[in-house]
């Protein structure tokens, strides 16, 4: 387990400079916290830089930039080629639509998850036709205790788990049933059957009278990564349905409910790989969603904890695009 | 008539001004106009025309102009 409050700097695997900031290696394989050498606005930094560490390490922790929540979308918009619109319909903070609370943003979709209570490992709306691809943390105010955000990289758990889990997982996706606010009712419209042009995506209707989209949506739990090269272990297995009412049911494509043996296996193995960050004011952590899981310790109830979620359900580079792969003479 | 109905079924899906319309508004072109705020315009559009649109005609309304041309599958001169 790391974590960056008791990382010391010598362990860091490798420290670069780059165009203007420093590059330091949380691990091998994955993570990358990114300084300023010399208070650099973080708008100046070299996107094809920037782009190539994220596709390369998968989660980037921004510290130091000290730039106010009132500027994220300044931002967040060079990455962005379009925002998440499921995001969008939720209260905006800081007089940015796209940017949302991570604590409070379940209030108005009927969520559970409101306050102190931990959250289980899951990929950013890993169950939605709309997946995000990359999701951005800003910490306003950090919490005094508890309240830390966990990592998992699904690249590093993909590996680790057994031939026996990984077939269960290759043979065929996920099925969730889904209920989704649309947040607008027309009383008195009834059914409209309706087809949203996302893969997997099907039995849709939008139920007019209670502003509800109804659909299934078939996901495999494993997705291919970046590189190509790589399978990532990324979904939504681990939320308790309780606390996620969007999801009506979760079983496998076929029916059947994931053996209890197997939940336990990846239980294990990702909290073998956790990486706990404890937030300082002004970080900014940008997240490959479709590689990284994540997930929350417990907090206090009045802990001043506030974080903020901007969702880019697409990037404005390609998938993969600054990843070099052999060329074809 | 008929052109201000379509309009307002635009400004109110999207909350948008008039200034917004026109042969650049089309799918995804804005941010309000993605696959849950096209639900609001069809609905719109249904019932401030008084119409039902078929499932392929709703997927293939993908641009302000594009609209025009559906709607007038349906009896509606505009």
């Amino acid at each position: 387990m790391y974590s960056i409050n008791n990382l010391s700097y010598n362990k860091v695997k490798n420290k670069e400079r780059l165009c203007n900031m420093i590059k330091q290696e949380i691990s091998d394989d994955w993570g990358c916290i990114i300084t300023p050498s010399n208070n650099e606005d973080i708008q100046k930094l070299e996107y094809n830089e920037i782009v190539y560490l994220f596709e390369r390490y998968g989660a980037l922790l921004f510290r130091g930039f000290g730039f106010p929540p009132e500027k994220i979308t300044t931002v967040t918009d060079q990455y962005t080629e379009r925002y998440s619109g499921e995001a969008q319909r939720r209260p905006s903070r800081y007089g940015q639509k796209v940017v949302h609370d991570v604590d409070m943003s379940g209030m108005n979709m009927g969520r559970g998850v409101i306050g102190g209570a931990s959250v289980g490992w899951h990929s950013e709306n890993g169950f939605s036709p709309t997946w995000p691809e990359v999701i951005w943390l800003y910490c306003v105010t950090p919490p005094e205790k508890g309240g830390k955000t966990m990592l998992c990289d699904g690249k590093a758990l993909w590996e680790a788990l057994s031939v026996k889990t990984k077939s269960f997982f290759t043979a065929q996706p996920v099925r969730y049933q889904l209920e989704i606010p649309i947040g607008d009712k027309k009383p008195g419209k009834g059914i409209k059957p309706w087809f949203l042009n996302t893969i997997g995506t099907g039995d849709c209707y939008i139920d007019w009278d209670t502003g509800i989209l109804h659909c299934t949506q078939l996901r495999f739990a494993v997705q291919e990564g970046r590189s190509g090269r790589d399978l990532c272990f990324s979904n939504h297995l681990y939320i308790d349905l309780d606390t996620e009412p969007q999801i009506i049911s979760r079983t496998m494509a076929d029916g059947q409910e994931i053996p209890e043996s197997i939940m336990e296996e990846i239980h294990q193995k990702a909290d073998n790989l956790t990486f706990e960050h404890s937030w300082e004011k002004r970080d900014f952590v940008m997240v490959d969603n479709l590689r990284f899981l994540h997930a929350r310790r417990a907090y206090e109830k009045d802990d001043p904890r506030e974080l903020l979620l901007i969702q880019s359900e697409r990037a404005s580079f390609g998938y993969g695009s600054s990843l070099t792969r052999k060329s074809i003479n | 008539m008929v052109q201000k109905k379509y309009d307002q079924a635009f400004m109110t899906a999207f909350d948008i001004g008039d200034a917004a319309l026109g042969p650049d508004l089309k799918y995804e072109s804005i941010q309000e106009w993605d696959s849950i705020g096209h639900m609001g315009l069809i609905a719109e559009l249904e019932d401030s025309l008084d119409i039902s649109m078929e499932m392929d005609d709703i997927i293939d309304f993908s641009s302000y102009e594009k609209g025009k041309e559906i709607i007038k599958k349906y009896n509606i001169d505009i």
